[in-house]
């Protein structure tokens, strides 16, 4: 037992720490209950989105070997060479049970065949195509991103959360009741005492009047 | 201009066609034939590699299989051959014969000088580039290999506007108008060259070509459609079955009539047989499949002219081109069928 003043101020402040961290558990386990509930949602958006991210990309890199295939790779590489600045999108945040996560928008890498840097007549569609196909590509990943990076936000606050409700409920409150028990079980013993030396002091005057 | 730059400033003599034809020839006999692709579609990659090796691509894979492997080892090795087997043919060829094969392999000047400026337009690493290119064309190699260790974009067209073939180009271009150009010029000039021939299966087989390529870019541009000024820097003149005039009136004639202005070409076929599929894949494929078929058929002759060699030219590339599709097929898991559809045997 940590050194602890047994007063009645000090119970009074056990007390109130104990109704807090009580209430604080309470709220806790709700976030903690509705972030889990939350995560569900999430979850089946991220392996959503993770499924579509390998469908298209395992269509890109069909498209991509056949290019290669037909075209050869060095008027694919050749191609590439043109890669015109990077792929913009806006990148927000959004708040679920008090957790921040990323939100992205804007997403759209798409560009116009006239877009790309390099000429209809020394390409060949099987190049807008692949072109196109690893635009989508992109544009998932972003996408896979922001679910996958959310689901680590959420279960990292569910972790946290966890854990605190956890301390609450198995460390300080039971430390703060034993506290406040011994508190509770020197005051008694403390008026117990005052009443036995009040009892004696009676008895003593009693005695000297008879 | 750099006198080295090219090799069609270098002196030949005059072409003795008989010993031409005879060395063309043998070098002809050499090509893979149908039944040697089918047994290549039966192997794997290693396998083709060793296959090569062990065949008329020797030098090239044991002189490559230091640095590269795999797939790798055989595209990089039949460039490779291809480059060589050009220079070896232009070494014989003589003057006449030269100046048909150097209209032919400009083209791959033309993909050495797009890559260039590709590379410089976007601050590509010096060996990226160099990765892209091929030691093919009438521009020498030690030419293209120093267009790469110029710095910038514009200094690059500064020093090509030097070759009179290349001296429309202008640094304030945009990269993809300049590509245009490029090969608007290249079509244009062979056409020019040969005027004369009006009559040739050469010309003949360049127009057919240009008719082509004009096809793939209507189907482009109707597929994504163009603005008017964009859709003439992509047009070529010069087609054996629609001219240039008639090609605006083809981009907006609906699907019906397109296919019915088709039919009276003889592309219909093959634009009919894959108009409904949503991908232009298969039909581009085909029409390429198309035109050298047609060269290999046309290319016969008396062995006294140019045809045996224009022959075995196309023959080289597409036996090159048929070791590409079986080997890189393989690698991305193509249903065999399909690599063998596209071959041209």
């Amino acid at each position: 037992m940590p050194q602890i003043k047994p007063t009645r101020s000090e119970l009074i402040k056990l007390r109130r720490k104990i109704k807090l961290s009580k209430a604080g558990y309470g709220i806790l386990k709700k976030k903690r209950d509705g972030l889990i509930f939350n995560l569900f949602d999430f979850v089946k958006d991220a392996k959503e989105a993770q499924e579509t991210l390998e469908e298209s990309y395992d269509v890109a890199k069909k498209y991509l070997g056949m290019t290669i295939t037909f075209e050869g790779n060095l008027a694919v590489s050749s191609c590439a060479l043109i890669k015109k600045g990077n792929p913009k999108f806006q990148l927000d945040s959004k708040n679920i049970m008090g957790v921040k996560v990323p939100q992205v928008s804007n997403v759209s890498f798409r560009t116009g065949i006239s877009e790309r840097g390099y000429s209809i007549l020394s390409t060949s569609s099987k190049i807008d195509e692949t072109v196109e196909e690893y635009e989508k590509v992109l544009k998932y990943i972003i996408k896979a991103a922001e679910a996958e990076s959310t689901l680590k936000k959420l279960l990292n606050e569910i972790e946290i959360t966890k854990r605190r409700v956890n301390a609450l409920e198995s460390k300080i409150i039971p430390r703060l009741e034993s506290q406040k028990k011994f508190i509770d079980f020197r005051l008694e013993e403390l008026e117990r005492e005052n009443k036995y030396r009040l009892k004696m002091i009676k008895d003593k005057k009693s005695n000297k009047v008879s | 201009m750099d006198s080295n730059a090219a090799f069609s400033n270098h002196y030949f003599e005059e072409t003795n066609y008989s010993y031409l034809n005879t060395r063309v020839r043998a070098m002809e006999s050499k090509l893979y034939k149908k039944d040697t692709y089918l047994k290549l579609l039966n192997m794997e990659v290693s396998q083709i590699a060793r296959f090569l090796g062990e065949g008329n691509y020797k030098y090239e894979i044991e002189f490559l299989s230091r640095n590269y492997k795999g797939i790798e080892l055989i595209e990089h090795s039949i460039n490779f051959n291809l480059g060589n087997t050009y220079n070896k043919l232009i070494k014989i060829s003589g003057k006449k014969a030269s100046k048909y094969a150097f209209a032919i392999f400009s083209r791959w000047d033309i993909h050495n000088i797009i890559s260039i400026l590709r590379g410089k337009y976007s601050n590509s690493p010096e060996y990226e580039i160099e990765k892209t290119l091929i030691p093919i064309g009438e521009l020498s190699f030690s030419f293209i290999q120093s267009l790469v260790k110029i710095p910038t974009y514009s200094e690059i067209i500064k020093k090509l506007k030097k070759i009179e073939k290349y001296e429309f180009m202008d640094e304030n271009d945009e990269i993809a108008d300049l590509e245009s150009e490029l090969f608007k010029t290249y079509y244009k000039n062979i056409l020019e060259k040969f005027n004369n021939e009006k009559k040739s299966i050469f010309i003949e087989f360049v127009r057919t070509e240009i008719d082509i390529t004009n096809i793939k870019n209507i189907l482009r541009m109707r597929r994504y459609g163009f603005g008017i000024e964009e859709e003439q820097k992509n047009m070529i003149e010069g087609g054996l079955f629609f001219s240039i005039d008639e090609i605006p009136s083809l981009l907006r004639l609906t699907d019906a009539d397109f296919l019915k202005e088709m039919k009276k070409t003889p592309y219909g076929p093959i634009i009919e047989k894959h108009w409904h599929e949503t991908t232009l894949f298969y039909l581009e494929e085909y029409l390429e499949k198309y035109l050298m078929k047609c060269a290999k058929e046309h290319f016969i002759g008396d062995p006294f002219n140019i045809m045996p060699i224009l022959h075995y030219i196309l023959s080289k590339k597409i036996e090159v081109e048929n070791l590409r599709k079986i080997s890189r097929g393989k690698t991305s898991n193509l249903e065999k069928n399909i690599i063998e559809d596209s071959l041209v045997v």
